[in-house]
């Protein structure tokens, strides 16, 4: 053969071979990408588990590749892991807990707004879409308690690195707090997985959960503990609402578990036993327009709560509506019970 | 291609080194800080139960690992080669700030009487029993200075036993959780005095550090509030702050170099790519703890020292000591537990000294919260250690026991002892250490007296059971070794002179607890703390004066 | 399903992979020969892909280290050791994954124990009982277990570990797998601090602002 024929052939073998190995692999992955997961990602045995308890819940019309993303992705993390993955499971070694990164997490929670547009609109609209920036660089709270690993266990749970990696010390006196990393700035540190757990049973109580940074896992609300809290040696009666479990991780009181101490929001007087949902929407947060669902039918002292200051900002108000008391209003005693004004 | 030689070299970033470190670069001398290990942090592990500092089944949390082991006697002739996470290993920590990362902070002075404990009670036979070159005295002010530079929380003031201060604590003490308040009626009812432990942990913020929020486990983690003072978060970031001091990590020191003049020249160590490297300074100051100060002072072998570096008469890691924890456990009918963390608050000084008939003695604390594990092993003697009677006895008891224990004064004995190994060596080359030896029978007479006393307070505080805890006969250290590299007036029976200055070489200095003599019934970190600043203060001293150049 | 997506794939080929070649080489009968290759190639990828992951699926040991058989006889002794009352056992709280899992990591060192031990406490139990410890009664299982952790065993059979430390290394393990954390295999659901009354996660503030 003449080189030029030579040349033909293997250009010819290259072309239609490399065509082949293509197809091959595009083949390969469109299967995973479109086939059942149980017979493409869940038939590793590190994902039975995440398969058969997704399969068990309210999101198992929703396909794996409609949150994650399916197997034809160009994200270099995802097929890291999965490599990473194969040579743990054919070499022996005990494979890593899968764990989402939080940049994924931040993924997933864009798609929970595709399906549920209006607790998405009213989750931004609450204190609980709050910002990395707004949470680590607020200058005053730095200036009395700087930012610790501990501040992760409420927001940015999914981070995975100390807190030094976060966020930088101002290098002197006049300077300011910063991310290290600028994107992170606007990020939400409350994303929806923080309180949910997408994949949990579909008995709507269990789809609230609380996510654990400490053990990188999604607690149920109904496994959460039901915080005893005491009002001095009095233990106060609180809510079985399961999901309060969930606030009260975060809007927890001291260790101690004193009413109102720290950040604990327990309510106690005359709204005792109340669960935080039976005031503030799981979502949108604002209580103002609650009280209407008692009040003024359920009323003690007959009179127009709505014009009562209700404030909880400031702990000093005899009528801070989580801990207001007969007795704050009577401090001569209680009378005989009100004529409801109807 | 040498590295820039450098006024001093300090071996070790634990609460003796960082100590150092600081004080020098402070005083100008540029100094590099060695250490074997990295910074750490508290996201790595968290609040594992089963990979910490003090339970370590799975693993350290804080070093060092695998490429690290050690030799322990098993039985006459008979040698183990033992992991850092085994028993027997007495680990402390591998990582910058050591053990102060992840220990549970009590912040104690030692007595008096813990400096002359010799002239006090006399040697027993077979003890190398001896009094401080230095007194208590002398100590003082530097105890002030590690109380007041990485943070105290502490109340001295119902507590007459405790020595003369100058300033109080800088922030007030810890209150009782309840089971403090349980103890604390039945030590007065018993006409004791118990007071607040003092802890190196924030009970108000303080240096820009947060205040306890009551975690529920503390000693063996690190603290993820900032709120727990080691030398990590203190002395280290101070002195690398002066500019004068550069800390590289991952850095494991193979060998102080000595010359024919007897002076040090430097050390070599490996850096964090294993390649060898020799930092040459001026003077050296070695903070590894007591059995890896001995390991590299034996390790470094030169003309003047065949046998290792102050190792002329053979005194280099002779009397490893740690304390002979004693005490005793009860069980409650009311709950006890109150999960305000860590749990250790209450401590009596009444028995450190004046116990007829024997030497020294311990404070007696209440323990640190027991982790559902830890607690699965913390039976009365003939107790049920499984089936159906052990989950009973998990459920029914597990808020409802008190431990109170104390760290009892060992009798430092010549042959319990740090030698090299002749053939194990760990991944970098480096010849290990071999442990031997065994504890004093004082300490385990003195261990029984100590019981006793806890458990009379137990049961005065209501225990409807109780049990001691005696410690056995085997070779103490762990996160309390000490002893291994004594001071003394006398270079024939020490290592180094009362300013921790190795004898015969003079730029060559130690600071840890491998100086004490004796080892005290206190936990021993301020003291170690203390005794950074005194060599410290000694050696800047000296090069202001023209020293050591 | 798959089969209609294999075309997209041979389609993006096809639109593709000629490019480099130029405009005079690229014939009709090239981008015919191509497109078949390409089908031909997805079908081949996606269906050794499939039979690959149904491979997997059916070759799934459910243990890295032990056999079913020892699993078994395992997790009949963790059972005894944590049995199940009004709160799980040592068998619904994943001892057995514990133990399997820990055996290729950190308690590497005692795969020899496990592998010997099991099997001198088989061996005892047909030897002593005349049956296997899982068709023991249960009263018969406890005594059996008595008689390993206290040394009554027959010395004979226990070549590997002794009886006693065998015992006392699967009594520690099991402790450890039921009241670690559930990261590392056992306490499924958190149930031995739910059964200790252990708040989890601890409720804490971080008592900011000066409020206490």
């Amino acid at each position: 053969m003449t080189p030029r024929r030579w040349f033909r052939l293997l250009l010819g073998m290259g072309l239609y071979g490399g065509a082949f190995l293509v197809a091959c692999a595009v083949g390969g992955l469109g299967y995973f990408h479109f086939a059942n997961p149980r017979d493409t990602c869940a038939s590793c045995h590190e994902m039975t588990g995440f398969y058969s308890v997704w399969a068990g819940s309210a999101h198992r019309t929703v396909s794996c590749r409609a949150c994650h993303g399916g197997s034809l992705t160009l994200d270099v993390h995802a097929l890291e892991s999965h490599v990473d993955r194969i040579v743990r499971h054919f070499t022996g070694d005990p494979s890593k807990p899968i764990h989402l990164l939080e940049k994924h997490v931040l993924g997933l929670h864009e798609s929970c707004s595709r399906c549920h547009p209006q607790a998405f609109a009213d989750w931004q609209a609450s204190q609980h879409s709050t910002t990395y920036a707004r949470i680590f660089l607020d200058p005053e709270h730095n200036r009395t308690a700087s930012p610790t690993n501990d501040c992760l266990r409420c927001h940015g749970m999914f981070l995975r690195d100390d807190i030094s990696l976060l966020v930088a010390r101002p290098p002197d006196t006049t300077g300011s707090w910063m991310l290290r990393d600028p994107l992170r700035a606007t990020q939400p540190v409350i994303p929806c997985l923080a309180c949910h757990q997408i994949h949990a049973p579909a008995a709507a109580m269990q789809a609230a959960g609380f996510y654990d940074h400490r053990e990188h896992a999604h607690i149920p609300a109904y496994l959460l503990p039901l915080a005893s809290i005491r009002q001095g040696e009095r233990a106060v009666k609180v809510s079985r609402d399961p999901r309060q479990r969930v606030c009260m991780q975060c809007h927890a009181p001291s260790a101690a578990h004193q009413l109102g101490t720290s950040d604990d929001r327990t309510p106690a007087g005359v709204h005792e036993g109340l669960s935080c949902l039976d005031c503030h929407g799981a979502h949108a947060h604002s209580a103002a327009a609650s009280c209407n669902t008692c009040h003024p039918a359920d009323s003690h002292c007959g009179i127009e709560v709505q014009k009562m200051d209700t404030t909880f900002l400031s702990t000093k108000s005899a009528h801070n509506v989580h801990t207001v008391a007969c007795l704050d209003c009577h401090p001569q005693g209680i009378p005989a019970r009100a004529q409801l004004k109807n | 291609m040498g590295l820039k030689h450098v006024n001093a070299v300090v071996v070790g970033a634990g609460a003796g080194g960082g100590v150092v470190a600081r004080e020098l670069s402070e005083a100008g001398l540029s100094v590099v800080l060695l250490e074997r290990g990295g910074w750490v942090s508290f996201e790595t592990h968290g609040q594992d139960e089963l990979i910490n500092q003090r339970t370590t089944v799975l693993g350290n949390a804080y070093g060092p690992d695998d490429r690290s082991p050690r030799v322990v006697e098993a039985g006459p002739g008979k040698w183990d080669i033992v992991m850092p996470n085994e028993g027997g290993y007495s680990n402390n920590a591998a990582c910058v700030g050591s053990g102060t990362v992840s220990y549970g902070a009590m912040a104690w002075r030692y007595m008096e009487k813990d400096f002359r404990m010799r002239s006090t009670y006399g040697a027993p036979e077979g003890s190398t029993l001896e009094d401080w070159p230095i007194s208590y005295a002398d100590l003082a002010p530097f105890y002030e200075r590690a109380e007041w530079e990485v943070g105290v929380s502490g109340d001295m003031s119902t507590n007459p036993f405790t020595p003369p201060r100058g300033r109080p604590y800088p922030m007030p003490a810890f209150p009782y959780n309840r089971e403090g308040l349980i103890l604390e009626a039945a030590a007065k009812r018993l006409g004791l005095h118990p007071f607040p432990i003092p802890m190196l942990r924030n009970s108000v913020p303080y240096g820009g550090r947060n205040a306890c929020v009551h975690n529920r486990y503390c000693c063996g983690f690190a603290c993820p509030n900032n709120a727990k003072n080691g030398t990590q978060n203190t002395v280290i970031p101070r002195a690398l702050a002066t500019g004068n001091c550069e800390l590289r990590t991952s850095s494991i020191a193979s060998e102080v170099v000595v010359d024919d003049r007897g002076r040090a020249r430097g050390v070599r160590y490996f850096d964090g790519s294993d390649r060898a490297q020799y930092q040459t300074a001026d003077l050296v100051v070695i903070s590894g703890g007591a059995i890896e100060t001995a390991r590299l002072l034996l390790n470094s072998r030169s003309r003047l020292f065949p046998d290792g570096a102050g190792n002329r008469h053979d005194w280099v890691g002779r009397n490893l000591q740690g304390h002979a924890y004693s005490g005793a456990d009860g069980l409650f009918e009311e709950e006890t537990f109150d999960d305000v963390g860590p749990g250790a608050t209450i401590a009596i000084s009444d028995f450190n000294h004046g116990n007829p008939g024997v030497r020294g003695g311990a404070a007696l604390c209440n323990e640190f919260i027991r982790p559902p594990y830890g607690f699965s092993g913390m039976r009365p003697p003939g107790a049920p250690s499984w089936g159906k009677a052990h989950k009973d006895y998990q459920r029914r008891f597990y808020k409802r026991s008190v431990s109170v224990r104390g760290p009892v004064q060992e009798m430092p004995v010549f042959d319990a002892r740090i030698q090299i190994d002749p053939s194990v060596r760990d991944s970098w080359g480096i010849p290990v250490v071999r442990l031997s030896g065994s504890r004093h029978p004082h300490d385990i007479e003195i261990g029984r007296v100590m019981a006793a006393r806890a458990e009379m307070w137990l049961k005065e505080a209501g225990a409807v059971t109780t049990w001691q805890g005696l410690p056995g006969p085997g070779l103490s250290g762990g996160q309390h070794q000490a002893g291994t590299c004594r001071m003394g007036a006398d270079p024939g029976t020490s290592v180094t002179n009362r300013f921790g200055q190795v004898h015969d070489i003079d730029n060559l200095f130690l600071a840890d607890a491998s100086l004490h003599v004796t080892n005290g019934g206190f936990n021993p970190v301020l003291t170690i703390m203390a005794l950074g600043f005194w060599v410290g203060h000694h050696i800047s001293d000296g090069w202001r004066a023209g020293g050591f150049r | 399903m798959a089969g209609n997506h294999n075309g997209g794939g041979a389609d993006g080929v096809r639109g593709v992979a000629p490019a480099p070649v130029g405009r005079g080489a690229l014939s009709r009968r090239t981008v015919l020969k191509l497109g078949v290759v390409g089908i031909i190639g997805a079908a081949v990828g996606a269906g050794s892909t499939a039979a690959f992951a149904r491979l997997a699926r059916t070759a799934q040991p459910r243990y890295r280290f032990f056999s079913e058989a020892e699993a078994g006889l395992l997790v009949d002794i963790c059972e005894q050791i944590i049995p199940r009352d009004d709160v799980p056992g040592a068998t619904d709280t994943g001892a057995i994954q514990y133990i399997d899992r820990q055996l290729c990591g950190a308690l590497r060192r005692h795969r020899q124990a496990y592998r010997e031990g099991l099997e001198s406490f088989r061996r005892t139990c047909l030897q002593e009982y005349g049956k296997p410890f899982q068709d023991l009664p249960a009263p018969g299982k406890i005594e059996a277990l008595r008689a390993i952790e206290t040394g009554k065993a027959p010395g004979a059979l226990w070549g590997g570990p002794s009886a006693k430390a065998f015992f006392s290394l699967v009594l520690a393990h099991t402790m450890q797998s039921f009241y670690g954390s559930p990261r590392h295999g056992g306490n499924r659901g958190y149930a031995s601090y739910r059964m200790l009354g252990l708040d989890y996660p601890q409720v804490v503030g971080q008592n900011r602002y000066g409020k206490a």
